[in-house]
């Protein structure tokens, strides 16, 4: 019948749905027995540590402290959920554990190393594997903060000579830019120049366009344009400041540390 | 011949889970204790 074969198609589904939604409830770190296992394969090393420190043997002995890290190191990783560089590892440290700490001969020594690496594998087949760390965005892929206040300044260089009041406007812009240029040379400081780059140049652009659409200029717009300007010229003034603050500052520590290494 | 054939991943997922675990287990204990034990008691 149609609908008991529905009704099985639908439990079907149900089920593979929830098969799916187990499997992402797995992934992330594990920390299950299968990873911590590992390490104890090496429990004669631990006993055999303080063995070594008395015979005085340093070769023997390395072989030990390396086939205990390594193995520790090497589960520490898969736990991270970097199952393949783990199990490397751990084959790393069954080769040297083999070849240093137990004196068999070097080529027996990785096979053995290569054993080990292929058991972690196996015993580990079925645990998923963490993504590699996404790689840092190049410096370039930032968004430039200037672009926006650079072409505001193009645009009023542009229409400024046809206004009234055309050389403080120019004026105004000239000292702005070279708040800008600053800026750009010292992108450090950008925050500390935000209010200027919001309200002084956001300002000077609506001016030039109400002038541009025939507006009148007011009798006090230009001491604006003055004071624009100058307030333009004082913050430059003060970026520098805050600059040869800053060297001043790296000048006074790093002679200190100087005296004190000479001392 | 198909590459993925000769994948290990691939090798290593075609053996069944008790399996794996069995001989995951038997290589380690080779290649990682018996060495251990070796170096213990030389």
């Amino acid at each position: 019948m149609d609908w008991k074969r529905a009704l099985k198609q639908g439990a079907r589904a149900a089920a593979a749905r929830a098969g799916r939604k187990r499997l992402d409830a797995t992934r992330g770190p594990i920390f299950g027995w299968r990873v911590w296992l590992l390490p104890i394969f090496f429990w004669p090393l631990l006993l055999d540590l303080p063995v070594e420190i008395i015979r005085g043997n340093g070769k023997h002995l390395v072989g030990a402290l390396l086939g205990l890290g390594l193995s520790w190191y090497a589960a520490a990783l898969m736990a991270q959920g970097r199952r393949r560089m783990g199990a490397r590892l751990f084959g790393v440290a069954a080769g040297l554990a083999a070849g240093l700490a137990a004196g068999i001969s070097p080529p027996i020594a990785v096979a053995l190393g290569f054993g080990a690496w292929f058991g972690v594998r196996l015993l580990t087949a079925d645990l998923p594997e963490a993504e590699p760390p996404p790689a840092p965005e190049p410096e370039a892929a930032k968004p430039d903060q200037l672009v926006g206040p650079r072409g505001q300044l193009a645009l009023i260089t542009a229409r400024a000579p046809r206004l009234p009041l055309g050389p403080l406007l120019l004026e105004a812009a000239g000292a702005m830019r070279g708040v800008i240029e600053d800026l750009e040379a010292r992108p450090a400081r950008l925050h500390e120049a935000r209010r200027f780059l919001a309200v002084h140049l956001d300002g000077l652009t609506r001016i030039v366009e109400r002038l541009e659409a025939g507006a009148a200029p007011p009798e006090t717009l230009p001491s604006l344009l003055n004071d624009l300007a100058a307030s333009a010229r004082r913050l430059r003034s003060e970026l520098r400041v805050a600059e040869s603050q800053a060297l001043d500052i790296q000048v006074k520590v790093l002679a200190e540390r100087l005296r004190q290494e000479e001392a | 011949m198909n590459r993925n054939t000769l994948s290990p991943d691939r090798f290593v997922a075609s053996i069944p889970l008790p399996l794996r675990l069995l001989g995951g287990l038997g290589l380690l204990g080779l290649c990682a204790w018996l060495p251990a034990m070796i170096a213990l008691f030389r």
